[in-house]
């Protein structure tokens, strides 16, 4: 009789690197962000390959959306911003010292909340499976 | 910040050295004492206090009360974030 556990672990470590038999992988809170801000970086549109993107929830309070742009293996320009969510508002503080951190409005809300909404959608589809 | 203004709510518990009832309480209370200076030190003091929080944009007084929100946005984002923070407790427990 074929053993076929041991047959489709042969074959999936083979084909993939990974051994499908084994126990599925559990994912810490760290890597379940990882994951989230893979998700959430693609909602603002193709990332390009000189490019590394990350959106994704911290807290119950915080937000964080940031770019790096590399060249020639260097990162030429990068900027991060944290969305602290406070109940008179959305404050957006950002590591470039020439923007001022504000409580944001008009275009710049409608756009965040689009994409909490749009993070929020995709996450639990596609990562909780909700 | 320029969005900081006095047109805030501050929510029930947190003393508000601006209100009518506070200033009342304190000129009632100033009556009591013979050294006026002492309530009307204190007095500054709590409004300086105030004054700061303002300035670090109303976190200090505002950011663990999320049941004084009634902008639908702002309620809506909690929302979303509460969500997603059950679901990711929801996976680690379930791990």
């Amino acid at each position: 009789m074929t053993d076929n556990r041991g047959f489709i672990k042969a074959v999936s470590k083979r084909l993939f690197g990974v051994n499908f038999s084994s126990k599925r992988i559990i994912l810490t809170e760290q890597q379940l962000k990882a994951k989230e801000s893979e998700i959430g970086a693609k909602i603002f549109g193709p990332i390009k390959p000189n490019e590394r993107r990350e959106f994704f929830n911290d807290n119950e309070k915080s937000w964080f959306f940031h770019q790096e742009i590399t060249e020639k293996g260097k990162v030429i320009s990068s900027m991060t911003l944290h969305y602290e969510v406070q109940p008179i508002g959305i404050l957006r503080i950002s590591s470039d010292p020439t923007v001022k951190n504000e409580f944001i409005n008009g275009q710049e809300l409608k756009n965040f909340v689009q994409a909490t909404e749009m993070y929020h959608e995709r996450v639990m589809n596609q990562l909780y499976k909700r | 910040m320029s969005q900081i203004s006095s047109e805030y709510v501050i929510p029930e518990g947190v003393h508000n050295p601006n209100s009518q009832d506070n200033v009342e309480s304190l000129i009632a209370a100033s009556s009591e004492i013979t050294d006026d200076n002492v309530v009307f030190e204190s007095y500054n003091k709590e409004l300086n206090i105030a004054s700061a929080r303002l300035e670090m944009g109303g976190r200090a007084i505002f950011g663990s009360q999320p049941e004084q929100i009634t902008d639908p946005i702002i309620t809506r984002i909690y929302y979303i974030t509460g969500r997603i923070h059950d679901a990711r407790k929801e996976y680690l427990r379930a791990a």
